[in-house]
């Protein structure tokens, strides 16, 4: 019998179990991160805006640019005819850009839109 | 008094479940006659591809629409809003329209998630084997959808009201300056 060699072993066992259980440990854990973060993705609404998702590849490229928009106007600075001025130069552009379409009007889940005859 | 306490909770009880039932029954009672059965099992794949594409078109409207709706709201309504109170001006009426239009946009928000969830639950079944869930649910998607609707016109309509607003405190804004 070599009992320093078999203490060897032993040591070497329990460090080689430690490192197995700390990497299931690791493992586990992230998987319930990025489970939680899936969650929170989809509940708070950003999963549906999120155009790089698959399947929207053919619209991804309609996303109007914000610079496009129009300018911000900037909340501080005086109040005369001339800023007045220039707020409704920017307001009327972006209520123009509102008003110009009809947004999620008409029905295109309609019967007839979808051609099922009553 | 107890008698009369009873009543009254039996009549509540007895209300909410004829109520519950109301509306169970206006969900389970969408009746579909065999012909159409037949065609949405029949168009189902066309059906599908129709849908598919209203959903894809939909959530490019909502990116838009939401840029612009955010864009009014937070960098243009929202900074005038703190000049006029930083010059401590009479701005209450702006305020409260910006108020109004922040909870329609919130609104707007909630309701478009709600379409767009029932919409990919709409497409996830299948109108083959399953057509009349396939259709009760797509009557739940329209109804969803012009609820959706609704809140952009609210939106439009806080808008407008803001423009008016706007020009009756220029204008006062002027007449002040002139009197002065």
């Amino acid at each position: 019998m070599n009992p320093p060699i078999d203490e060897e072993k032993n040591s070497y066992r329990v460090s080689k179990s430690r490192f197995v259980t700390m990497l299931v440990l690791s493992i586990t854990i992230s998987l319930m991160l990025v489970g939680v973060a899936m969650w929170l993705y989809n509940i708070s609404g950003a999963a549906q805006v999120d155009l790089s998702r698959p399947g929207y590849r053919d619209v991804r490229g309609g996303v109007v640019n914000e610079d496009a928009i129009g300018k911000a106007f900037p909340s501080s600075g005086p109040i005369n005819s001339s800023t007045l001025g220039d707020f409704r130069e920017l307001f009327d552009k972006t209520s123009d850009q509102i008003r110009a379409y009809d947004s999620f009007g008409g029905d295109p889940l309609s019967d007839q839109a979808l051609g099922i005859k009553e | 008094m107890f008698r009369n306490n009873l009543v009254a909770v039996t009549l509540f009880v007895v209300g909410a479940i004829s109520l519950s039932q109301a509306a169970h029954a206006t969900t389970a009672e969408i009746s579909l006659t065999e012909e159409q059965l037949t065609q949405i099992s029949t168009n189902c794949s066309q059906l599908k591809v129709q849908l598919d594409r209203l959903h894809s078109s939909d959530a490019l409207l909502r990116v838009n629409r939401g840029q612009l709706y955010e864009h009014m709201g937070s960098r243009l309504m929202a900074p005038l809003n703190s000049r006029i109170a930083a010059a401590r001006l009479d701005g209450a009426q702006l305020v409260a329209i910006t108020s109004n239009y922040e909870t329609n946009l919130e609104s707007f928000r909630d309701n478009y998630s709600r379409y767009e969830r029932k919409l990919s639950d709409t497409l996830k079944i299948s109108c083959t084997q399953r057509p009349a869930d396939f259709y009760s649910s797509l009557l739940e998607s329209r109804a969803l959808r012009s609820r959706v609707a609704e809140s952009t016109n609210a939106l439009s309509q806080d808008v407008a009201e803001y423009s008016k607003q706007f020009d009756v405190f220029k204008y006062n804004h002027a007449k002040e300056g002139s009197s002065k």
